[in-house]
């Protein structure tokens, strides 16, 4: 199990998402509230995007595979910057020693030259039979990009070999047509070798303009009857926020309310205790929240069944 | 003895329509009378209700907060209303908050007293589970109506007359536990079944059938009547409102999901579609053979009740959430 925040709107001290509220996404590496018997230890990461930074187009990047509440840099840094876009995810792995916790497996992974970062909560069971046909479908010089050795990465560099450009601009149909095919490739794999097993994918995709996230199973409800009880058997939470803008309103962290919307933050848990704000994606589904003008428009749609 | 004047208020509360007299008399025994200050709150939404109330002086104020609006004052309770009625049921978050408007009087049914009641009065505990059942389903049908208004003027995606005619022509297929691989004794260590004792669990699956179905096939089509009720055992089935070729998923139902039409509970068809969301192997129990287990084993059938009423308040919150997320995305277009 891992944590991932995004957050597309008016710029914000992330300060304000990462510690200040009462579940804040630093809190939930340690005490989630979702699946909470599972701790969160193996690694931050963010990527950051701010129109005040040199080369805009290209995010702050922050990677660690320390405990980022003993982070003294990162709470100092997250004072201090205040980007309009934000993804960020902190890496839960099974506590084994076959687990490798690196700085290659942070998330979000975002290739030199990219403009487009992932972030992963999820688990491709049986990914190591998966992955070399998977290089079939991921062009060379991604291929050549990957460093680590999570499942995750080569989605990324799959989803990024669906697009037609690393840079954009993309229109949100394009977005919603490359998660889908990197989906329906993984499946076709899957299926190649027999792999019928639930696990779960919830992508969380940006690239400073738009942000998308998947709510997704592949063959839920089908464990083997003898299995251990896990975690990637289930739906993992993905929930939202919308509105003006995000802070201490009323003594309480939360989304402004305002006809006009302008803000949003797609979370795989809620950042606060009270969630009645939020509201949780119902299962297959995939939502994409796009900047036009000043404003942020959602459309969400239906993820088909790959089987 | 309970004065007569509030004896008669809660006769005509919904939850309590059909006890006796007696039996509300025992029920109230046991519960306390609550008085709440001016501006007190009774329920915090968001938080878990610690029981059900119902107003026996004064007046109270449903107030919601939700995505896309500032708290607002949704209803004004007064003598003989009740809130907080699914909390006996599913001890989930409240979805509104309840504050006293001035001094006010309850009578609080907690929920762990809602809970001994199957030990020593299962028949009270029952008939309340039945007249909260049919509440929430009445609830369904005003949802499901504004849900309907909502897809009727947005412009999702039409979905394909094909398919759904297709989708009518295939139905689950009875499989015998050998060729789905699965050992009747297997079956009874599901969570589904820790509830039942061996002698339950063997009656239940006497008058159920094992049923696979392949993706995207009809389980319940929306307007049907006398519709079975399904346990998902491996698998997913979709729970979803069609409206003029436009379909909105409510929630995909997994592994242990209990579901089926409230026409059993209040004689109104089916409001949802159901159908398989992955293949799916799921035990299957008639409408026939339920009215059968509630004539023959009544202590079996009071669970199962209890089973229906929670699937419902399950399906209520779903629906809440689509109608929320209606008003907020652009969704299937």
């Amino acid at each position: 199990m891992c944590r991932v925040l995004s957050y597309l709107g008016n710029p914000i001290i992330i300060e304000d998402l990462l510690y200040k509220p009462d579940s804040s996404f630093i809190k939930q590496s340690y005490n989630p509230k979702y699946m909470s018997h599972l701790l969160n230890l193996a690694g931050f990461g963010l990527v950051a995007w701010d129109t005040t930074s040199h080369n805009p187009l290209f995010p702050h990047i922050y990677k660690t595979p320390q405990l980022p509440f003993y982070d003294e840099n990162l709470r100092n840094f997250s004072e201090k910057i205040k980007p309009y876009c934000l993804l960020a995810h902190i890496r839960g792995v099974a506590s084994s020693d076959n687990s490798i916790v690196s700085n290659q497996n942070v998330h979000p992974f975002i290739f030199e030259g990219s403009t487009m970062a992932l972030a992963h909560n999820g688990s491709l069971i049986g990914f190591d039979q998966m992955k070399y046909d998977l290089l079939h479908y991921i062009q060379l010089p991604y291929q050549k990009k990957i460093v680590g050795n999570t499942d995750s990465e080569w989605i990324y560099a799959l989803f990024l070999s669906q697009l037609s450009n690393p840079i954009g601009p993309y229109k949100t149909d394009s977005i919603i047509h490359a998660i889908l095919e990197t989906l329906k490739i993984l499946q076709q794999v899957r299926h190649k070798h027999h792999l019928s097993v639930n696990s779960p994918v919830n992508l969380f995709i940006s690239n400073g303009n738009f942000i998308a996230a998947t709510r997704f199973v592949f063959d839920y409800g089908w464990q083997p009857f003898d299995a251990e009880p896990s975690a990637h058997f289930a739906y993992h939470s993905l929930w939202y926020t919308y509105g003006e803008s995000y802070g201490l309103h009323d003594n309480e962290y939360k989304m402004k309310e305002s006809e006009k919307k302008s803000s949003i933050i797609i979370a795989s848990e809620p950042l606060t205790e009270d969630v009645t704000t939020w509201i949780e994606m119902p299962e297959s589904t995939l939502i994409v929240a796009e900047r036009i003008g000043n404003e942020i428009k959602i459309v969400s749609q239906d993820i088909p069944n790959m089987s | 003895m309970l004065n007569p004047e509030i004896k008669k208020l809660l006769l005509a509360a919904s939850p309590f329509r059909y006890l006796q007299p007696q039996e509300l008399e025992t029920l109230i025994a046991h519960s306390k009378i609550l008085s709440f200050k001016n501006q007190e709150t009774l329920i915090q939404q968001g938080k878990i209700s610690h029981g059900m109330y119902i107003i026996i002086e004064g007046k109270a104020l449903v107030i919601v907060k939700a995505l896309g609006k500032n708290a607002m004052t949704f209803a004004t309770l007064e003598e003989g209303n009740f809130i907080g009625e699914t909390s006996l049921i599913e001890k989930i978050p409240a979805t509104a908050s309840v504050v006293a408007e001035g001094p006010l009087q309850c009578i609080q049914i907690t929920t762990t007293y809602f809970d001994m009641l199957s030990s020593f009065f299962p028949e009270t505990k029952y008939k309340i589970t039945k007249a909260i059942t049919e509440e929430i389903c009445d609830r369904l049908i005003q949802l499901h109506q504004k849900i309907s208004v909502l897809m009727n003027h947005s412009n999702m995606t039409q979905i394909s007359l094909l398919s759904e005619i297709i989708k009518t022509f295939t139905h689950p297929e009875p499989i015998s536990y050998e060729d789905a691989h699965i050992g009747y004794n297997q079956l009874r260590h599901l969570p589904f079944f820790e509830l039942f004792s061996t002698e339950e669990y063997d009656q239940l699956l006497a008058m159920a059938k094992l049923v696979q179905a392949k993706k995207n096939c009809t389980l319940i089509k929306e307007g049907e009547r006398d519709a079975p009720y399904f346990v998902v055992l491996w698998g997913a089935a979709q729970a979803s409102i069609i409206q003029h070729n436009k379909i909105a998923k409510i929630m995909v139902l997994g592994p242990m999901s209990f579901f089926g039409s409230p026409s059993y509970v209040n004689g109104s068809p089916s409001i949802i579609t159901y159908s398989s969301f992955e293949r799916v192997t799921l035990l299957k129990i008639s409408t026939e053979n339920l009215i059968f287990l509630q004539k023959n084993n009544i202590q079996l059938w009071y669970k199962i009740i209890d089973l229906i009423c929670r699937s419902f308040v399950t399906l209520d919150r779903s629906m809440a959430k689509l109608y929320v997320r209606l008003n907020n995305e652009l969704y299937n277009r």
